[in-house]
C-alpha cells in the first residue's frame, strides 16, 4: 500500500502547515472571486466585492451575482470540499491512499435512485418536479450505504467472516455491482429523451442546484464535514492497525460507523444536486499529503480546501472551455484530474522516494 | 496487579487458552513462552482486553478487566506489536505523537514527547517519515509510542502494564538486546508489569524475573525464569530436544536444539 501512495515527505515544519491552511483558504476565496466575475456579463474583481459588499451599487452586477453565479460557485465549493473530504476519510479507513466515497455504495445508490426518478417519475404525476431526482438521487445514497453497513455487520458472522473494514469493502462492492445492474437494467429500456436526462446526470454539473439547492447541500455539507474533522485523530491512530486504534481507547466499530453515515450524507448530497463528479475524492488528499504530511488533522482541513479550490477551477473550465456552450463540470473533473493525476505519477518515477 | 484466576478462551469451540491461573506483580519482566500455536498470542489478547476470556476471571489492580472502559485501560496499558505498517507517510514525532491520544492533557504531551526523543534516543529520526525507516529502527519508534502512550509525570505515576508481542522478530542482535534492555528498565525502575512474547530462550532468560510455559492452551510450568528454563520441560513444550547450558564465563542460561 505504501508503493501506492504518492504523497512524499516534504520537509515542512509542524509551524508552517497552519500557514498552508491559510493560504489554500486565501487561494480559494481569490478563485471564487474571479470566478464570480467570468461569464457573459464580464465584472473585475473589484466590481465584484464592490456587488457582494453594497448590492446597491450596480444593480445589474447584483441581479447576474445573486441570481445565477453566486448560488452555483458556492455550491461547487461545498460540493468540491465534501468530495474531497470524504475521500481523504475513506482513504484513511480503508488504510489506503487509493480508496475512493464510492467503494461503500454512496455513488451508485445515488445513480440507481436518480435514474429510477428519470425513467418513471413522469409516471406519476403528483411526484413529478424539479426536484425529485435529487431528493431520490439523496435518498438512494442513504439508503444504500445504510444497507452497506448492516451487510458488513452480518458478514462478521456469515460464512466468509469478513471482519471490519474487509467487510464494508465486500458489502460496499456487492452492493455497488447489483444498483449498477439496476442501473443498466433502466437505461436499456429508458426512451431518447430519459437518455439523454440520465447522460447529462451522471456527467456531473453544479449549473442547475441556484439557491434552493444550495440550501439543501449546506446542511448535509455541514455535518458531513465538521463529523470528518472531529474524527481526524482516531484516524490517524487507525494508521496504526485496527487493533492498535483499539488499543489507544478508539472505539473503532464506532468510528467506522460515524465515518461512512458522514461520507453518505456529503456525498450524497453532493451527488444529489450535481450528478456524479469524478476525482476529487482521490486527487484532492494525494495532493493534500503531499503539501501538508500525513496526519488528518491536515490532511482533512487540506483537502477539503483543495477539493474545494479545484471544483470551483473546474467549473470555470466548463463555463469557458466552449463558451458560450457549457461543458458537464464531471468531464472537466475527470480530464484535468486525470492528466494531473498521471503527471504526479511519472514525475515521482523520475525523482522519487519510494 | 494482574490476576488469571482459571481463565479459558473458546473460539468456535476450540479451546484456545485451558484453565490459566498466574499471578503478574509491577516490576516485573514476565516472558511468554511456547511453540507456535501454543496460545501465546491469544493470551496476550485476552490480558490486553481485546477478548474477554470465555470462563474465569481476570482482575487488574483489583478490579475485574471487564469493569475498565477502553479509554481507561488505553491510559495503563500499551502494547509494541511484531511490526507496524503505516499506509501514509506519518513522520516519527507524529507516530510517537499518537501515543497520547487517550491522553488530554497538552502540557504532559510535550514533556512526554521531549523526554522518549532523549531516553530512545531518536533525535537522528524525529522528523524524518516513519517509512524511510529500518525494520529495526521502525520498532524503536513503536516502542517510543507505546511508552508515551503510558508516560506520566514522575510523581504521579499509576501501575502500568506493557505488553510486547515478539517484539524483537523483525530486528538484529544489536537492536533485540536494546529493546529488551530497555523493557527491562521499564519494570525495574518504574514499577510497570511487562509481558512479552519472546521466541528467543536465551534472550528470555537473561530478560525475564518469570515465565509462563505454554503447550496447546495450557500452563505446562510457570514461575521464576530459571526454573521454566529447563530442558525436560521445553522439550515437552517444543516438542523438539532442547538442551540448557550455563555460559562458563557470565553464567547466564544458553539454550539450543540438541
Amino acid at each position: 500500500m505504501t508503493d501506492a501512495s504518492l504523497a512524499l515527505p516534504v520537509d515542512i515544519g509542524s509551524l508552517r502547515r497552519p500557514a498552508v491552511l491559510i493560504s489554500l483558504t486565501l487561494l480559494l476565496g481569490l478563485l471564487m472571486i474571479f470566478s464570480l466575475g467570468i461569464g457573459a456579463v464580464k465584472l473585475t474583481p473589484g466590481e465584484v466585492l464592490r456587488a457582494l459588499i453594497d448590492p446597491s451599487a450596480d444593480a445589474r452586477a447584483t441581479l447576474v451575482l445573486h441570481a445565477i453565479r453566486l448560488p452555483r460557485i458556492l455550491l461547487a465549493a461545498l460540493v468540491g470540499a465534501c468530495l474531497a473530504g470524504a475521500g481523504a476519510a475513506m482513504q484513511g479507513l480503508f488504510r489506503n491512499p487509493l480508496a475512493d466515497p464510492g467503494l461503500v455504495g454512496v455513488s451508485s445508490g445515488a445513480a440507481l435512485a436518480a435514474v429510477a426518478a428519470i425513467v418513471f417519475g413522469g409516471a406519476v404525476p403528483m411526484l413529478a418536479g424539479p426536484a425529485l431526482v435529487p431528493l431520490a438521487a439523496f435518498m438512494g445514497s442513504l439508503l444504500a450505504t445504510g444497507a452497506v453497513l448492516l451487510l458488513a455487520q452480518r458478514f462478521q458472522t456469515g460464512l466468509v467472516r469478513a471482519s471490519g473494514v474487509a467487510g464494508l469493502l465486500l458489502a460496499g462492492l456487492a452492493m455497488t455491482t447489483v444498483t449498477m445492474a439496476g442501473v443498466g437494467f433502466m437505461t436499456y429500456f429508458s426512451d431518447d429523451r430519459q437518455m439523454r436526462d440520465i447522460t447529462y446526470w451522471s456527467l456531473g454539473s453544479v449549473a442547475n442546484g441556484g439557491w434552493r439547492g444550495l440550501s439543501w447541500v449546506f446542511p448535509a455539507a455541514l455535518i458531513s464535514l465538521a463529523t470528518l474533522l472531529y474524527h481526524a485523530r482516531p484516524l490517524d491512530a487507525l494508521a496504526l492497525g485496527e487493533r492498535e486504534a483499539a488499543h489507544l481507547g478508539v472505539d473503532v466499530r464506532r468510528l467506522r460507523v460515524s465515518l461512512v453515515i458522514a461520507t453518505a450524507l456529503g456525498v450524497g448530497a453532493a451527488t444529489a444536486f450535481c450528478g456524479v463528479i469524478g476525482f476529487l475524492g482521490l486527487l484532492a488528499p494525494h495532493l493534500a499529503r503531499l503539501i501538508l504530511g500525513a496526519s488528518h488533522r491536515n490532511v482533512l482541513p487540506g483537502a477539503m480546501l483543495i477539493g474545494a479550490a479545484l471544483l470551483v477551477l473546474a467549473d470555470i473550465g466548463a463555463r469557458t472551455l466552449l463558451a458560450p456552450a457549457e461543458l458537464p463540470v464531471g468531464l472537466v473533473t475527470n480530464l484535468i484530474g486525470g492528466t494531473f493525476f498521471l503527471w504526479l505519477l511519472l514525475r515521482k518515477r523520475g525523482g522519487g522516494i519510494a | 496487579m494482574i490476576r488469571a484466576d482459571a481463565v479459558s478462551l473458546t473460539l468456535n469451540g476450540k479451546a484456545i487458552l485451558e484453565n490459566l491461573s498466574f499471578t503478574l506483580s509491577p516490576g516485573t519482566v514476565t516472558a511468554v513462552l511456547g511453540a507456535n500455536g501454543a496460545g501465546k498470542s491469544s493470551l496476550l489478547s485476552v490480558l490486553a482486553g481485546d477478548r474477554a476470556p470465555t470462563a474465569g476471571t481476570l482482575t487488574w489492580f483489583d478490579r475485574p478487566l471487564s469493569a475498565w472502559s477502553s479509554r481507561d485501560l488505553a491510559r495503563h496499558r500499551a502494547m509494541v506489536p511484531q511490526a507496524t505498517h503505516l499506509a501514509f507517510p506519518f513522520t516519527v514525532e507524529e507516530v510517537v505523537a499518537l501515543g497520547r491520544l487517550p491522553h488530554s492533557r497538552p502540557g504532559d504531551d510535550a514533556a512526554a514527547l521531549a523526554s522518549l526523543r532523549r531516553q530512545l534516543d531518536l533525535d537522528r529520526f524525529w522528523g524524518r517519515a516513519y517509512a524511510s525507516l529500518s525494520g529495526g529502527e521502525q520498532q524503536r519508534v513503536q516502542f517510543a509510542r507505546a511508552l508515551a502512550q503510558l508516560w506520566y509525570p514522575p510523581e504521579n505515576a499509576p501501575l502500568r502494564v506493557l505488553l510486547l508481542d515478539e517484539p524483537t522478530a523483525a530486528l538484529d542482535l544489536k537492536h533485540q538486546v536494546a529493546i529488551l534492555t530497555e523493557a527491562r528498565t521499564l519494570a525495574t525502575r518504574d514499577g510497570m508489569i511487562v509481558v512479552a512474547i519472546l521466541h528467543d530462550l536465551t534472550l528470555a532468560a537473561r530478560i525475564a524475573d518469570n515465565a509462563l510455559l505454554l503447550y496447546q492452551g495450557r500452563l505446562l510450568r510457570q514461575g521464576p525464569i530459571a526454573a521454566v528454563i529447563e530442558a525436560a520441560a521445553l522439550s515437552e513444550a517444543y516438542d523438539t530436544p532442547v538442551s540448557v547450558l550455563r555460559h562458563p564465563a557470565t553464567g547466564r542460561l544458553l539454550v539450543s536444539a540438541a
